[in-house]
């Protein structure tokens, strides 16, 4: 779903110091992929559903994950 | 521990179902088991129908989160085995795509299990279902 949207599977976003939880990253990817402000999703960190306010990390994997659909 | 791999490229066969049943019998503690199969529901959508759920993951993630289930499933109810397989790919309407097994010496910790886990698994698993048209048209499907 996303995938289709953005039209991409993974990204490495490098960011600078000012960004310092998944709320101010994922405002710099709505910026760069503004299709995704329509979308439904969850943002999971090193896979595990993140709270925005949550720092980032060195090497942090971020995931943008549409509504689950399982079973 | 190792992490177990749920995960079956396309439909799961009901001969696979039953060999799972078989490698059962020689654990005599066992009286009861509940078994949950979820299966494609041929749905109607704007005058479409559903021929095929096409199924992904973020697997490693998913793999994670139904260890971390099955442990806490454990921890609550009286089980001797529990096992839990989900397709990936394409699955055709009418075919299983999830198969949910568990074991108890007695019925009620089994049933009542089953009800945990498979709520559990449709609301915490990040497996993603792309709802095939028979004009293979798409929609994304959401669990509810």
């Amino acid at each position: 779903m996303l995938v289709e949207s953005t039209k991409l599977t993974q990204e490495t976003i490098n960011i600078s110091t000012d960004t310092t939880t998944i709320q101010d990253l994922e405002n710099i990817v709505l910026v760069k992929y503004p299709t995704l402000q329509n979308s439904t999703y969850n943002i999971a960190q090193n896979q595990k559903i993140a709270d925005k306010k949550q720092r980032l990390n060195n090497g942090d994997e971020l995931a943008f994950l549409p509504p689950f659909a399982g079973g | 521990m190792k992490k177990k791999n749920v995960f079956i490229k396309g439909a799961i066969t009901p001969d696979f179902i039953a060999n799972s049943i078989a490698k059962h019998q020689t654990k005599t503690t066992i009286g009861a088991h509940d078994i949950f199969l979820g299966q494609v529901r041929a749905d109607e959508i704007d005058g479409k129908t559903v021929t095929a759920i096409e199924y992904t993951a973020y697997e490693e993630m998913a793999n994670t989160k139904f260890d971390e289930i099955r442990e806490a499933t454990f921890d609550k109810f009286d089980l001797t085995c529990m096992h839990i397989y989900h397709s990936l790919g394409a699955v055709k309407a009418g075919e299983i795509c999830l198969f949910v097994f568990v074991s108890s010496p007695r019925r009620k910790q089994a049933i009542k299990a089953m009800e945990h886990l498979v709520e559990v698994i449709k609301a915490e698993s990040p497996i993603f279902g792309k709802e095939i048209f028979e004009d293979e048209t798409h929609q994304w499907k959401v669990n509810n």
